[in-house]
């Protein structure tokens, strides 16, 4: 039933959708204007088994959500949304769209390892919110977050400048990638500095470590490896 | 002294027990069963598995279904029921009823009411559409599937994904019902555990308000349960089902501890963790020996404290789950307490009374 003119001008600015189907049962006219789809067509299995066959992901079957790691977390003091319990509760039902949208939150966790300490049931909760946060990435699920992008510019800039970062190296490509920007004034207070101590050599001239190219072999061959617990 | 007799009514665990425990002191036992064999409702309904320990319930019944049959100090009237009991000094004339209305009257001095409980029936909770929706079940019924290893759907194949409601009759004003059952939610993870031992790729989902694995069971049920066989637990009450497409069931519930949408999934199977009643068989019971009740519909002992196994009424005992939920465990371990209690009774007229003592208030 099309939405009669005398009703419009009451739902203006309300999204108005093509199809709203509530419960299995198609809505139409004025009622799809105002009502959310609500359809959760079940949950997926797979996203516990595969954490769980991860070398951090190993304990999350413990987790019986008590709430003692979300209690005392250090990042839910700065964000609502962060909730280890939460995270691991969705990870093992399997709610992929819940744990989509708490992509901002979901790479926030500042390993201070209380919620780990404190956990009756033994989980390394810490390791466990990293595996649902790589599940998540390695899956799409959420976009790159900057803790991830910084991670591999850290390791990036550690590849290229022969095992060793150094500040302007690492600025530098951090400021590439755009996570950090400088103005003019700020260069020119730098400048002075950066030129007296001799650092900027680093960046023409790398200094690398001892048998870097043998290391460098092994540092690949290394990250290759997707580690499976026993 | 004459040979003392004792009634005992119901041949379940409670009842087995106690007609096992007064034949070893010595005492003759009349056993009165409504049903054609000995076992009660663990045999009638053909449980499968026994929590926490997972061994089979005829491991535990059989030997002592044994041991009262073969036993020629107990007298059994199978398919009969207790029609009256009349007081007569300190014993009681019982008159009791067989399937074709032949009554036989037995002299004993003591009775132990032992007639169990009932399932609660799912069929009052409308909503739930048990009887109606196709692949919706209660606990009741899948131990019986288990324990004839013929767990499928109404398709034939074993189910891919069930949900387990738990405190359906239990815990639910609307059905009268205010307590907790006590045994449901042990039922309920033994029986995701057996589904998943035999179908491994099955998801599982247990929908609680609470567990309640009380005591040892905690780690040995609920905590296995996750670690070892991944099933899913989810908080809240699914308030209806529907019949989904191809004989799926579709639930609606909440998911309480994850605020941000209502939950519509679709399942295999569902299976109703339907809780304990008195039933009809222990009104008749309570009845014909003119008992109590208390205010949940159990059998009222007489201190349920100090004198459990004690009725209101001098020289009737009570065992197992007349008088409230009880694990098969327990029911024979009261059976035990109640034959102690009769035959203390019998052979010494001993009946404690429950005295008020005056506490001073703190």
């Amino acid at each position: 039933m099309p939405i009669p003119e005398s009703e419009k001008p009451i739902i203006k600015g309300v999204i108005q959708k093509e199809k709203v189907i509530v419960d299995g049962v198609e809505v139409d006219g004025t009622w799809n204007a105002f009502l959310i789809e609500r359809t959760q067509t079940g949950y997926d299995p797979s996203v516990w088994d595969e954490i769980a066959n991860t070398l951090e992901g190993v304990t999350i079957s413990a987790c019986w959500q008590c709430g003692t790691c979300t209690s005392g977390c250090t990042m839910r003091e700065y964000d609502d949304n962060f909730s280890p319990r939460r995270f691991i509760d969705l990870a093992r039902k399997g709610d992929k769209q819940a744990l989509a949208e708490l992509q901002d939150s979901l790479w926030r966790c500042v390993s201070c390892q209380k919620c780990t300490h404190r956990c009756p049931k033994g989980v390394l909760v810490e390791e466990v919110v990293h595996a649902i946060h790589n599940y998540a990435l390695k899956h799409g699920l959420v976009k790159k977050d900057p803790g991830t992008i910084f991670d591999e510019l850290f390791l990036e800039t550690v590849m290229k400048n022969g095992g060793r970062i150094t500040e302007l190296s690492l600025a530098s490509a951090a400021a590439k990638a755009g996570m950090v920007t400088f103005s003019l004034r700020d260069l020119l207070t730098m400048a002075g500095p950066i030129l007296k101590s001799g650092i900027y050599k680093d960046l023409l001239k790398p200094a690398k470590i001892k048998n870097w190219d043998k290391i460098k072999q092994v540092l690949e061959e290394a990250m290759k490896e997707e580690v499976v617990p026993e | 002294m004459a040979q003392e007799k004792v009634l005992v009514i119901g041949a379940g665990p409670a009842g087995l027990s106690a007609a096992r425990e007064l034949t070893n002191l010595g005492v003759d036992v009349i056993l009165v069963e409504r049903e054609s064999y000995l076992g009660g409702t663990p045999k009638k309904l053909k449980y499968s598995l026994l929590f926490p320990e997972l061994r089979p319930a005829s491991e535990v019944l059989d030997p002592l279904i044994k041991s009262v049959e073969e036993n020629s100090n107990v007298k059994i009237y199978k398919e009969s029921i207790v029609e009256g009991a009349k007081s007569e000094g300190n014993g009681f004339i019982v008159s009791i009823k067989d399937k074709n209305g032949k009554v036989t009257t037995e002299k004993v001095g003591a009775i132990i009411a032992a007639s169990g409980f009932e399932h609660f029936d799912s069929r009052r909770k409308y909503e739930y559409g048990y009887g109606i929706i196709p692949n919706i079940y209660q606990i009741s019924d899948v131990e019986r599937m288990l324990s004839e290893n013929k767990l499928v759907t109404t398709k034939g194949t074993p189910p891919k994904r069930v949900a387990i409601l738990l405190c359906v009759g239990s815990r639910d004003a609307t059905v009268g019902n205010t307590y907790c059952s006590r045994v449901c939610c042990a039922v309920s993870i033994k029986q995701a555990m057996e589904i998943k031992q035999r179908i491994p790729d099955a998801v599982v989902h247990i929908y609680y308000m609470d567990i309640r694995t009380y005591g040892l069971m905690e780690d040995k049920l609920y905590w296995k349960s996750q670690l070892e066989y991944r099933v899913g637990y989810i908080r809240g009450r699914i308030s209806e089902f529907m019949r989904g497409p191809d004989d799926t069931v579709v639930i609606k519930g909440e998911d309480t501890m994850n605020l941000n949408r209502a939950l519509v999934v679709p399942y295999d199977m569902v299976i109703l963790a339907n809780g304990m009643e008195l039933g009809l068989g222990s009104k008749q019971v309570a009845k014909a020996l003119g008992l109590e009740f208390e205010e949940h519909g159990f059998v009222k002992p007489l201190d349920p404290d100090r004198f459990p196994v004690l009725s209101t009424r001098k020289g009737v005992f009570l065992a197992g789950a007349i008088t409230g939920p009880k694990t098969i465990s327990d029911s024979i371990t009261e059976g035990t307490a109640a034959a102690i209690k009769a035959y203390e009774y019998v052979t010494k007229g001993v009946w404690e009374e429950p005295v008020k003592v005056q506490v001073s208030s703190h």
